[in-house]
């Protein structure tokens, strides 16, 4: 009996730890398998078998705290196009569960638009999306994993704000 | 981009599998250089002017026979029977030959906006020129072309 | 197109006065399809069926394949990728766990089978994955702290 148990509470762990990556039909994973052969759009996985072979890679320039946040991290998913963002913002918004992902903020700035949102159990927060749209184009990102938010904002200012106005400056080009 | 970095290599160069070679050691440089990225203003315009310098190199290395510099308008046309008409092939010969006579400048500025639609903008920034040289070596390179055109006509006319 | 129009911008042409898309037309009169030039412009046709011939330039079939041996990039960070199930025993480990799991605990439910496929990874190399988990961090993290400045300017 004790066997069976232990087995079923590894099961469960492993139905919780594995639900919102691998359970495609929710909401998100919906979105994402709606565009990913959709030639408008340009898609990134990095998926759980991926981000444990991270450690392969070499971190000789990279910041402690980065490493510590991409080492919590599960999975990474990235879907965006120039076509028509109003339109994928309002559907991407819309198959969003509002009893699952709770908003976090919105940020206006001219004609761009990007919301967070997040999914949490307690005081975890397992998945972070990020909703854009703007004159470049539109934009989802999913992480998912053990999410500090105060840490991951932080990592912008350590990473270079110049080179992250560039990066803005360039995609307007 | 790839595509259209090989094809500005082609104009340089003229070579399809050189271009190729030429895009591919771009590439690489340009990733081994992916920790500045977030700095660049534009990673295409990087690209570009990768590309640019390195078929420059490359042209440089090649041994190039002399380019008879200014006789790009005077090729005298070939003997052929006055009686044949000139067909359109023996001309686009000669449109290559002129071609290949003339001031390197003048080739890759007629080519980029020839064959791949660059404005002079374009070319000014690619090629590293002002627009007023953009500008004079598209009109000499195409009146060197009229030239040997009109010329071809007034031979055969004569015969 | 009139002969006198075409004649006026052959003469602007010369003067390398000309725009793209005048030139774009001087291309169509002269060997666009069904491209039928007064005889006497038809001397200058064969400049521009030369140009619109050597125009036509393609890398070899494997030019891509051969970068990416080369260099293992692709030409921008995201890349389009296909989806593919999940390789056959993960997938049965996981339909077991779940449906164990949910029998127990709603045993009045069917099971439900999670077998809906995976997208498929886009990078090979954990490096040029890092890249991106890196650039995708950085821009979260950028925004977040946009989010963050407007929030704390608001509340003084």
């Amino acid at each position: 009996m004790k066997k069976i148990f232990r087995h079923l509470t590894f099961a469960l762990t492993l139905l919780l730890a594995t639900t919102s990556i691998f359970a495609q039909d929710d909401a998100i994973g919906k979105f994402f398998g709606k565009y990913v052969d959709d030639s408008r759009f340009s898609v990134v996985s990095v998926g759980p078998k991926m981000f444990r072979l991270l450690s392969k890679a070499n971190w000789d320039t990279i910041p402690s705290d980065v490493k510590q946040t991409v080492s919590r991290l599960q999975s990474l998913r990235i879907l965006s196009t120039e076509t028509t963002p109003a339109r994928f913002y309002e559907e991407a918004m819309s198959r969003i569960d509002r009893k699952e992902y709770e908003e976090l903020i919105t940020i206006r700035d001219n004609k761009d638009k990007v919301r967070f949102m997040i999914k949490s159990s307690g005081n975890k927060i397992s998945e972070l999306l990020m909703i854009a749209a703007g004159e470049d184009g539109f934009t989802l990102m999913s992480f998912v994993g053990d999410i500090d938010l105060d840490k991951l904002s932080r990592l912008s200012t350590d990473m270079g704000i110049k080179g992250m106005e560039n990066l803005k400056n360039a995609k307007r080009k | 981009m790839k595509d259209k970095l090989f094809r500005f290599a082609f104009r340089l160069l003229q070579n399809i599998e050189e271009a190729e070679d030429a895009v591919q050691d771009v590439m690489a440089g340009v990733w081994a250089k992916r920790a500045e990225w977030p700095q660049w203003n534009s990673i295409e315009a990087y690209c570009m002017t990768a590309t640019r310098n390195n078929c420059l190199d490359r042209l440089r290395r090649r041994r190039i026979p002399t380019v008879r510099e200014g006789l790009a308008g005077q090729l005298t046309s070939p003997e052929h029977d006055p009686h044949e008409k000139m067909t359109g092939k023996e001309t686009i010969q000669r449109i290559r030959q002129c071609m290949d006579a003339l001031p390197h400048q003048q080739q890759q500025v007629i080519r980029l906006r020839e064959m791949e639609g660059f404005s002079y903008n374009e070319i000014a920034e690619v090629l590293d020129m002002t627009l007023d040289q953009v500008k004079i070596n598209l009109f000499r390179g195409r009146n060197a072309i009229r030239k040997t055109i009109t010329k071809e006509e007034e031979q055969w006319k004569k015969q | 197109m009139e002969k006198a129009m075409i004649k006026a911008l052959l003469e602007k042409y010369w003067q390398a006065e000309t725009t793209v898309e005048e030139e774009k037309a001087l291309s169509e009169y002269f060997s666009g399809p069904g491209a039928n030039p007064d005889p006497e412009l038809t001397q200058y046709r064969t400049i521009f069926d030369y140009y619109a011939e050597e125009a036509q330039v393609a890398p070899g079939p494997d030019f891509e394949a051969r970068i990416l041996r080369y260099v293992g990039i692709t030409e921008t960070p995201v890349r389009k990728i296909h989806s593919f199930r999940i390789g056959l025993t993960s997938a049965a480990a996981i339909i077991t766990a779940i449906t164990i799991s949910l029998f127990l605990l709603k045993p009045a439910n069917t099971p439900r089978i999670v077998q809906t496929p995976t997208i498929k990874e886009t990078f090979d190399d954990p490096q040029q994955a890092l890249a991106a988990v890196r650039h995708a961090l950085l821009i979260a993290s950028t925004h977040l702290n946009e989010g963050r400045k407007q929030l704390t300017d608001k509340r003084r």
